[in-house]
């Protein structure tokens, strides 16, 4: 599978009053076309950042290095007009707030039908017609009546969906969905994360999805990316990770995820938080939270080893066994 | 729970236009908008209601009473008092609306751009703000009018000027929670323009409260028109305004206080009446409150 994106040791740093923070710790990251890559971590550990930052969507305060090529172009030293060109054209975004992410003041199909005839240059009533047919892919009932409804008529899982269809209106080839599902409930979490896999085998479109629920993406990811305070620690195809996966952080999550059946009087958690890192880290970050800690984690820095094929963790002291 | 309640609670009200526009059926708007209508009615068509010139004296009744033939008296040259409440809206009307206009036209483009771009710009513009801010506006109005010399016109500019950083605060302010809102991350995602994310993301949701700030910042205008021609910085004689009506009522506060009472129950009742309808518009146009 040939690379769609090609990001090579992507660093972001923010200065801000209390110092310099170090928000992505050089993270490399493939997505090949049509594939669909899980970001995996805690609230803070830089996934979001880390996406915002390819289409520089990251304030003036925010010092980005490294490379991301897409399309045979270096997105981060791109001139604000060729960036224009690839957003929301070749690369769009899903948000976590479906309610918020849409202007209450227009309606659904004003705001899908802008995006088209902008990037697309579609006439009023062409546009109007795909919209249409968007609204049935994201399998929004009743679709020509929605179009004219404002957002506060539409319930959160239409919200998204609505975002869906603005997303894919221009047929990206990367979708980046930062946590699209967390305010949404269960079952709607399911229906948006199955349409983004069926959208995903329809359109072949690539898909990154950020999310800190490992439940999540067992579902719908190829491959899963697993970052902890801004580094890349653990990354394999979703099957290995549950099977086997080797990071002492990536074995916490799973086990914090809740299975039915099992009773317990206390849910799994990892103790402690992530730390907020002020520059490149030194050590292994995991270091005081990892139960298999030992002197090398805090005095050198684990780097990325492949353990298996297509297996790579950042441990001096994985775990060999299946989980 | 009845089955009527079941359906009433969880069926979405269609949005139609009757419904829309429900809030104008309000008892405060609806009376509050009324005087603000007739006010303006009245300054517009203050030539065709006006029983007499507004500076025709009539020396054979100088404070008369009120008769038949002038329903509210006449003042100490004999002109007509009805007359001149009626002229002098007009010096009133002009000043709340004009001043707020300009200060709308300046403060709205800078707030905007202030609080979307943020940085040293905002940081400047937010400190001159703060400064402005120190003195009440009024005084800062009388400092202007001062300066420019007296004249409605003038009067009117300082009264726009005075304004301007209340209303800057409220724009900058407004942009910068929008501008964090999702929807407007999404059209910068979107490669949408910053003008038309301006245009049409940020300043159509900054509308309802400016609407609001503007209904507010007509009568502190038409207040401040009057105390400016009241100490003499505004409307100049014989052209009537509510404020040197007051005025030149003064010496006679004791034997025809209907000379000063009335002037102050104009500008009592229309300042009144749009800060009810400023308030009552402010609830009906929040869009938090909407649903």
């Amino acid at each position: 599978m040939s690379a769609l994106l090609d990001v090579r040791g992507l660093s972001v740093q923010f200065a801000s009053s209390h110092g310099r923070v170090q928000a992505v710790d050089d993270v490399s990251l493939t997505v090949g076309a049509g594939e669909i890559v899980g970001l995996v971590g805690e609230s803070g550990c830089g996934k979001s950042v880390a996406t915002m930052s390819l289409l520089r969507l990251l304030p003036p305060t925010a010092t980005v290095s490294g490379e991301a090529w897409f399309e045979g172009t270096n997105l981060l030293v791109q001139s604000p007009r060729q960036l224009r060109a690839v957003r929301g054209r070749k690369v769009s975004f899903i948000f976590q707030e479906p309610m918020s992410s849409l202007n209450p003041l227009f309606t659904i199909g004003e705001q899908i039908t802008e995006v088209m005839r902008k990037h697309l240059g579609l006439s009023r009533r062409e546009a109007r017609r795909r919209a249409v047919n968007l609204l049935e892919t994201v399998r929004i009932a009743d679709p020509a009546r929605r179009l004219s409804e404002y957002p506060h008529q539409l319930s959160g899982g239409m919200c998204q969906r609505a975002m869906i269809a603005m997303a894919i209106a221009c047929q990206p080839k990367l979708l980046i969905a930062d946590e699209p599902t967390t305010a949404l409930d269960v079952t709607i979490q399911t229906e948006v994360l199955d349409l983004l896999r069926d959208l995903r085998d329809e359109l072949g479109m690539a898909v990154i999805l950020i999310t800190h629920n490992l439940g999540v993406v067992a579902d719908i990811v190829d491959r899963v990316c697993v970052m902890y305070a801004g580094r890349k620690i653990e990354e394999a195809p979703v099957e290995e990770i549950f099977r086997a996966s080797h990071h002492p952080y990536t074995r916490g999550l799973i086990a914090a995820v809740p299975r039915l059946g099992n009773r317990v009087d206390r849910l799994e958690e990892i103790p402690g938080h992530v730390p907020v890192m002020h520059g490149p880290a030194s050590m292994c970050s995991f270091a005081p939270r990892c139960p298999r800690a030992a002197d090398d984690c805090v005095e050198y820095r684990p780097e990325l080893e492949p353990l298996e094929r297509n297996h790579t963790a950042a441990c001096f002291h994985p775990y060999q066994a299946p989980v | 729970m009845s089955a009527t309640d079941i359906a009433g609670s969880t069926i979405a009200p269609e949005p139609t236009r009757s419904r829309r526009l429900a809030f104008l059926r309000r008892p405060v708007i609806l009376a509050s908008g009324t005087v603000v209508a007739a006010f303006i009615v009245v300054a517009a068509l203050a030539p065709a209601i006006a029983p007499y010139s507004p500076s025709a004296t009539d020396f054979t009744a100088v404070l008369a009473p009120p008769s038949g033939r002038h329903l509210l008296g006449t003042d100490d040259l004999g002109r007509d008092v009805l007359s001149r409440l009626i002229y002098g809206a007009r010096a009133s009307q002009e000043a709340g609306v004009l001043a707020t206009a300009i200060a709308l036209a300046v403060a709205v483009p800078v707030g905007l751009v202030a609080g979307f771009f943020r940085g040293r710009l905002d940081a400047t513009i937010a400190r001159l703000i703060d400064v402005m801010l120190a003195f009440p506006s009024l005084v800062l109005a009388v400092a202007l009018s001062a300066i420019f010399g007296p004249s409605l016109t003038n009067a009117t500019l300082a009264l726009g000027i005075a304004a301007i950083p209340g209303l800057v605060r409220v724009a900058r302010g407004e942009t910068l929670v929008l501008r964090e809102q999702t929807f407007v991350k999404a059209a910068i995602v979107s490669a949408t323009p910053t003008h038309t994310i301006l245009r049409r993301h940020v300043l159509p949701n900054l509308a309802s409260t400016l609407i609001v700030q503007a209904t507010v910042t007509i009568p502190t205008a038409i207040i401040g028109e009057s105390m400016l021609s009241f100490l003499g910085l505004g409307v100049q004689a014989p052209t009537p305004s509510w404020g040197s009506m007051l005025s030149a009522a003064e010496p006679y506060i004791a034997s025809a206080p209907r000379l000063i009472l009335l002037p102050i129950a104009a500008i009592f009742a229309v300042t009144l009446s749009y800060n009810l309808l400023g308030d009552a518009l402010r609830d009906a146009l929040d869009p938090r409150l909407r649903l």
